[in-house]
């Protein structure tokens, strides 16, 4: 079993499908949730365990029961004893149908537990005992995500990096969505021994998931958008996922221009993530990619990848191009309540692919 | 350089089209001519004409991507959208150790291997002994030595190697593996078998094309504690450069005459034919 050592990112789940990650050493204090708590206490525990914030703001451990019962609240209903005799006919928005006044939660907050608290609204709610077993439910999992703050501790993965910066700010990525993440890595085929020129302009998420691919086995040299004054660790991402030196090492910062041109051997790929002027670097590095090299390029916008879609086909050097974005959409899947989620992201970003030939 | 006896993925009319083993003495033809073997033995992706100094072809160095679009298709095959997805949402990393049935015609197999690499392994079962032996094959063609490709239906013999004498290489042992992906008619049959094989804090990933056996996986797979469930769908979209050239309402079109306002301009558009349902992804994790 893995257990959690000093200095190492973790990533932490709650009951409202929320992540954050953060960083694990003795005696620190992360706010998240309106809490401020002490995250020490997980150390050299075992990683995927459960974990609850209680009134006195101290994490303390509890078992996945107890933690699926905060979380997880559609799956709780029992389909089969479900009575359809209760309707929403005789219930009306009165704004009266809790009892407590505000400050008497506020109150409640500071003396109970996060269960204790949501159980005591529902008793003072009028109209709860009406509501039928599915808005039951929906009103317990409102309640619940409102007042109980549990967690998970999870090992961090490109998905919950990837995650938690996209849902922090999805501009920061170019928008790039789990899945333009996805194609991006399988379009480009990353194989050991591969030698990369890496343009990134997404926060550091891409190359931290070529860096993942290759383990070590490679090079990549990248070129951040300020790369005079780039450094390795302002890129949270890259720290996030806990590379050791191997892997660390493979990353190669660019901070002079000049030096993409020194590379003794030929690129066998260039991967372009997020906003650059392509044309621009199309023109100057595409003669140091290897003959059968393998181009991706990320965007934001469709017309810009058709502008380099055209000076690579002028160029002769590349035949078949693909553009290509991608639709995802996520289902709930409960017995008698299947259909695709009603929150989605309709935009995830546009790709190009293609290889050099001669 | 490429060398007689690797297998290579054969460029023609700028699309890959099929696998080619470069054989001493043999030629391949097609459509602009023949071409000697011989004068393959270049490097990866450079031009290659016929004897009759037409129709320009190019070998490529097998890559998943490549491979999916090129192997043959002896069943219906994972397209390139589902298997980005699987291998992201199921977190492969270099080293990992995963459990893939069915084979199937090996367009997902070569992607898993890949994103394993050669310190993973990938253990892969088919109960079509063809496919098997085609999945076999193709893994011994494309050098991918990190996958071993069994026959055995999985749904009554699980993933154990138990009294088997029929298989050869090494077999996955319980509670050792990283990740699971099942393509099966049934997947909530194998899911007890797939219980013992992986490790605490593994994934698993079921693909189906119908909902009812997302609905019937998703109960089976909650009633045998796995958590974090998630189901969901990709597709991906292909866009063409259309150049137009844009006629003014006010031109004389008789006279085709045409003014200088109507020059050439590069619009996109999508592609109105694709793939509308390939198949339902539902990932769970063993806590």
């Amino acid at each position: 079993m893995e257990i959690i050592e000093e200095d190492t990112w973790v990533c932490l789940e709650d009951n409202r499908n929320e992540s954050k990650i953060v960083k694990v050493s003795e005696k620190k204090m992360v706010g998240w949730r309106k809490h401020k708590f002490d995250i020490g206490v997980i150390l050299h525990k075992q990683y995927n365990t459960f974990w609850k914030i209680d009134k006195s703001n101290t994490v303390v451990e509890i078992t996945s029961d107890q933690f699926y019962d905060n979380a997880d609240l559609d799956n709780q209903i029992d389909d089969a004893n479900i009575e359809i005799t209760k309707t929403n006919k005789d219930l009306f928005d009165f704004n009266d149908s809790q009892k407590l006044t505000q400050e008497e939660i506020i109150q409640l907050k500071q003396q109970k537990e996060g269960e204790e608290i949501v159980d005591e609204v529902i008793q003072n709610s009028k109209t709860f005992e009406q509501k039928t077993e599915f808005s039951k439910a929906k009103y317990l999992k409102r309640k619940k995500e409102k007042y109980v703050c549990c967690f998970m501790v999870l090992k961090t993965t490109i998905d919950n990096v990837h995650k938690t910066q996209f849902l922090e700010s999805p501009q920061k990525l170019n928008f790039m969505r789990i899945d333009s993440l996805a194609f991006f890595m399988q379009l480009s085929s990353i194989t050991q021994n591969s030698n990369i020129l890496m343009f990134d302009n997404a926060n550091g998420v891409v190359v931290s998931a070529v860096a993942e691919r290759l383990d070590g086995e490679g090079s990549i040299s990248t070129v951040f958008w300020n790369h005079s004054k780039s450094n390795l660790r302002d890129y949270l991402p890259i720290q996030q996922m806990n590379f050791n030196e191997e892997i660390l090492k493979s990353i190669k910062l660019i901070k002079n221009l000049e030096d993409i041109e020194k590379n003794q051997n030929k690129y066998t790929h260039l991967l372009i993530a997020g906003e650059f002027k392509f044309t621009e670097i199309i023109e100057k590095y595409l003669n140091l990619i290897a003959v059968g090299g393998i181009i991706v390029i990320f965007s934001t916008y469709l017309e810009k990848l058709h502008e380099v879609a055209e000076q690579l086909l002028s160029s002769g050097l590349c035949s078949k191009i693909d553009v290509l974005d991608s639709f995802l959409r996520y289902h709930q899947v409960l017995e008698n309540r299947t259909h695709p989620k009603v929150e989605m992201n309709a935009f995830g970003g546009y790709l190009l692919q293609t290889y050099k030939l001669k | 350089m490429i060398q007689y006896g690797d297998t290579m993925i054969l460029f023609e009319d700028g699309k890959p089209k099929q696998f080619i083993t470069v054989t001493q003495g043999q030629t391949y033809q097609n459509k602009y001519g023949a071409y000697h073997h011989y004068t393959f033995l270049v490097k990866p992706g450079e031009e290659i004409l016929s004897k009759n100094g037409t129709g320009p072809i190019y070998l490529m160095t097998p890559n998943p991507h490549l491979i999916t679009e090129t192997v043959p298709h002896k069943t219906q095959i994972l397209f390139m959208a589902d298997i980005s997805m699987i291998i992201l949402k199921l977190c492969l990393k270099p080293g990992q150790r995963v459990i893939e049935s069915g084979t199937g015609s090996g367009s997902l197999s070569c992607s898993l291997a890949a994103a394993v690499g050669h310190k993973g392994r990938l253990f892969t079962f088919e109960f079509n002994k063809e496919r098997a032996n085609n999945g076999k094959e193709l893994f011994a063609k494309l050098k991918i030595n990190q996958a071993t490709c069994f026959w055995r239906d999985v749904y009554t013999n699980g993933f154990l190697k138990g009294d088997d004498v029929e298989n050869q290489g090494e077999f996955p042992q319980e509670n050792s593996v990283d990740a699971i992906f099942l393509d099966l008619p049934q997947p909530w049959l194998a899911l007890d078998h797939s219980k013992k094989m992986i490790k605490k804090g593994g994934r698993i990933c079921c693909f189906s094309p119908c909902i009812e056996q997302v609905q019937k996986t998703a109960l089976e797979l909650r009633q045998q504690g796995w958590k974090n469930l998630e189901t969901l769908e990709c597709l991906k979209r292909h866009f063409e450069r259309r150049v137009k050239q844009e006629q003014s309402l006010f031109d004389d079109v008789q006279k085709k005459v045409c003014t200088d306002q109507n020059k050439r301009v590069t619009y996109s558009s999508g592609i109105n034919q694709a793939y509308g349902h390939t198949g339902y992804l539902t990932f769970a994790q063993y806590i």
